[in-house]
């Protein structure tokens, strides 16, 4: 372990106060309750991905029960609403909002900007452990009389919390409280990534040399930061209105014959909350999977992005977008046509600044020398699928044709296209391309290959049908959808044909643990730049990255992070902190 | 919902503002070299703060555009106001003290610093006990009332209160330093002095909203639209 000090000489605003790192004393306080940011991202991407498996398994009992409907006993209404609420809000919030911005931007962030650590390490630490916290009290809710809330995710009220939704009692309160809590945890640590990218850059890394990853974890920091606080009140709002009887969403209610307490709620405003929180979540996670996508595309295609200064304006103007569209998501609430009218049209124009991004994505392969590696293959196969829900965002977006597809498969399969498998993808292209600095080793390729093809031509066979289903008519979130007269006898051959794709997509994410676990022992060793790549997070004296990152001094940064195949140079990479074309010491 | 919008586009402002000056029109493929330029200076805790509190700040927007959709205009919360008057008299005076202290600590007057922390701290305490007996008129009179006014009082200056609460906690030991020998002066007194302002501004404003204040009309008009 190397305990890097800081020499004054080099000591940045943002550096470790007193010019010294934490230094852990004990295996306790080095690999638990650790301040390293790389010790933090690690066990921020181990829990989110457990937990991610619990909501894997949760679909597979959601198709169990749509492809094979009574097939087991075990799964009734109440079940499946479980099921459904649970595996939506865990996919969302506690494995992809976690992965990308606590699992890619702690580990990302001070490497790639040379930085020894974050900027509050402490509070970084905290910020795992209430994290940790959150998942835990959410895990307990599957334990407590009457099981987790079954309100969906959105959670709306004034269902979610009257008798006759499933987990009523207890769902419903643990689920709230895991939100606040993660919203606590977030905050935390988004406070830390905002500054350090800020203040804790190595000399000569201008933002405009940042890689596209920091700039999309950046600005998705950004978001959330701004985004959480809308769940934060309406979650809390909508705990106080279940455990102390106000009535902030819950208008006048008749249950079975009784008059309920609460009176003059809005349920509405709950909605307004959620959204306001929930639009811009989907560019929390979308912007990190663009600025990921970007650098893998990028260095396995062996050339500079295509207009890297568009690419990043294009990260901050969907950024501010991203907050003027939420109430897309609520035209069958009901509202003045006018704003209908004006939701509509910011949401077709976020289409502009993304399609730029498809574009230059495209035009960066374009005569690239293109290796099909294993995070190549989930970058090209992220570009598609983000283009393919993307499409069907531009047809949601629309009033009028929202309003018939409104709760229908058709919204289902898209935004399972572009907000849940495209940024899955992203992050295991991510994986199997760190994984290397991580540990050392390389991830096996063929089982990464198998691991892509069967994902990405799966998830295509699962979600693609949906779009059938959903201009059928055939609604998302029953149970059972025989005896409706709209719908032919031909969905249910098609759904049970979905659901065994299904099992065998979830199965192949064994071939990813499997390879996760093995890799660490006996991978290939990765040498300290498998990839010939130019960031920082490649070029540090030791692999895996010892405490501080940097050894004796920080890096300076001399260059962009995409001067791949430069004309004259003796490489067809030249690292960030490399001054000239040529190696000190290479043959000129 | 406007007073949301306008504090964001307020964030936006700022954040634009200050990406103009990053030189964001640069052509980094053309410009490889040395070092162009240190990031800014200034303490990571100050601006680590500043970006907690516009989260805080946006919080309690929301809140006050729910409050100005879910609370028929005109309604007012139910305490009285005298006793809210009084407890926002004391968080001005922790406020103002709290900038004393920074002026005496820069000086090195130590006692007038002390003195200072000690004011800001009770006046604190003082502003936190008269919102508690200010909750315990409205819990005895029940909360179920439709309007949901009373519901809101409880769950905004609770939250307030619990902010204030943290700042406490660093207030407090802010104070223990200052009265153990130390000759460095604290950095985080001006930690303390940005967050009760920025909470006492907040605090103005729901202030407005919750009860009639010569500024309500401007907060009714900012929180609900006509």
């Amino acid at each position: 372990m190397a305990d890097a000090h800081l020499g004054t000489a080099d000591r940045l605003p943002g550096a470790i106060e007193e010019g010294e790192l934490y230094h852990p004393r004990s295996w306790i306080t080095r690999y638990v309750f650790s301040q390293d940011a790389k010790i933090i991202a690690i066990q921020y991407s181990s829990t989110a991905l457990a937990i991610g498996l619990v909501a894997l398994v949760l679909s597979w009992l959601i198709r169990l029960q749509l492809g094979f409907p009574g097939l087991v006993s075990f799964i009734g209404p109440s079940e499946y609403y479980q099921y459904i609420t649970m595996h939506g809000m865990i996919m969302v919030v506690y494995l992809l909002t976690a992965l990308f911005l606590g699992g890619f931007g702690n580990y990302l962030i001070p490497l790639m900007l040379g930085a020894r650590d974050m900027v509050f390490p402490y509070v970084n630490m905290l910020s795992y452990w209430i994290y940790l916290l959150a998942v835990l009290v959410l895990v307990a809710s599957f334990f407590v009389p009457g099981g987790p809330t079954g309100a969906g995710w959105t959670l709306y009220p004034p269902q979610a919390i009257l008798a006759g939704t499933p987990g009523r009692d207890w769902g419903i309160v643990l689920m709230l409280v895991s939100l606040i809590l993660f919203i606590i945890g977030f905050t935390m640590g988004g406070v830390n990534y905002v500054v350090t990218v800020l203040q804790a850059r190595a000399p000569g890394m201008t933002l405009m040399r940042m890689p596209l990853t920091i700039w999309g974890i950046f600005t998705a920091t950004v978001l959330a930061l701004l985004a959480f606080p809308a769940l934060f009140v309406g979650a809390l709002m909508m705990l106080l209105d279940r455990l102390i009887g106000t009535s902030f969403f819950m208008p006048a209610i008749i249950e079975a014959g009784q008059r309920l307490r609460h009176g003059g709620g809005s349920p509405i405003l709950f909605q307004h909350l959620f959204w306001f929180f929930g639009h811009p979540e989907v560019y929390i996670v979308a912007l990190p999977a663009f600025g990921i996508v970007s650098d893998l595309i990028s260095t396995h295609a062996r050339k500079n992005i295509f207009g890297y200064r568009m690419m990043v304006w294009a990260i901050v103007a969907i950024g501010a977008l991203s907050f003027v569209v939420w109430a897309h998501h609520m035209y069958v609430s009901g509202m003045n046509p006018y704003f209908g009218f004006f939701f509509a049209t910011t949401t077709l124009i976020i289409a502009i600044p993304t399609a730029i991004k498809v574009y230059n994505w495209v035009l960066t392969l374009w005569r690239g020398d293109i290796h099909l590696t294993v995070p190549m293959l989930f970058a090209i196969g992220f570009i598609v699928t983000f283009l393919n829900g993307g499409l069907t965002g531009l047809f949601l977006g629309n009033v009028v044709v929202d309003v018939p597809l409104s709760d229908t498969m058709f919204v289902v399969a898209h935004f399972h296209m572009v907000m849940g498998v495209a940024p899955i993808l992203v992050i295991f292209g991510g994986i199997y391309h760190w994984y290397p600095k991580v540990t050392g080793r390389m991830l096996d390729e063929r089982l990464g290959k198998l691991h892509f093809w069967v994902t990405f031509l799966g998830a295509y066979l699962i979600f693609f049908p949906m779009h059938y289903l959903g201009l059928l008519g055939v609604p998302r979130r029953y149970f059972e959808i025989e005896g409706l007269s709209f719908v032919p006898a031909s969905v249910s051959g098609l759904n049970a044909f979905i659901s065994v794709v299904a099992f065998v997509v979830g199965a192949a994410q064994i071939a990813f643990l499997v390879n996760l676990v093995h890799s660490l022992r006996h991978g290939a060793p990765a040498g300290p730049n498998p990839w010939r790549a130019t960031t920082l997070e490649w070029q540090t004296p030791e692999t895996p990255p010892a405490h501080g990152n940097w050894g004796a001094s920080l890096p300076v940064v001399y260059r962009w992070p995409y001067d791949y195949s430069v004309p004259g140079a003796d490489r067809d990479f030249v690292p960030q902190n490399q001054p000239g074309l040529t190696r000190a010491g290479a043959p000129a | 919902m406007s007073l949301v919008l306008l504090y964001l586009a307020g964030l936006g402002l700022l954040a634009g503002r200050w990406l103009l000056r990053q030189r964001l029109a640069a052509k980094p493929w053309l410009e490889a070299g040395p070092a162009v330029a240190l990031p800014p200076a200034g303490p990571p805790a100050r601006l680590g703060l500043a970006v907690f509190l516009a989260a805080v700040g946006l919080l309690f927007a929301l809140l006050t555009a729910a409050y100005a959709m879910r609370v028929p205009a005109g309604t007012r919360a139910l305490p009285d106001p005298r006793l809210v008057w009084l407890t926002t008299g004391l968080l001005v005076l922790a406020s103002l003290a709290l900038h004393l202290a920074g002026a005496a600590a820069r000086h090195g007057e130590r006692t007038a610093l002390r003195a200072a922390l000690l004011i800001a701290a009770a006046a604190t305490l003082g502003f936190l006990a008269g919102q508690g007996l200010a909750w315990r008129d409205l819990l005895a009179s029940g909360l179920a009332s439709p309007d949901a006014a009373g519901a809101f009082f409880i769950l905004i200056t609770g939250l307030h209160a619990l902010h204030l609460g943290g700042g406490l906690a660093g207030l407090g030991a802010v104070t223990a330093r200052a009265f153990r020998a130390g000759p460095d002066p604290d950095p985080r007194l001006a930690l303390c002095v940005l967050y009760w302002d920025v909470l006492l501004a907040i605090w103005l404003v729901l202030f407005g909203l919750l009860f009639r204040t010569p500024w309500s009309g401007l907060i009714d008009t900012l929180c609900r639209p006509a």
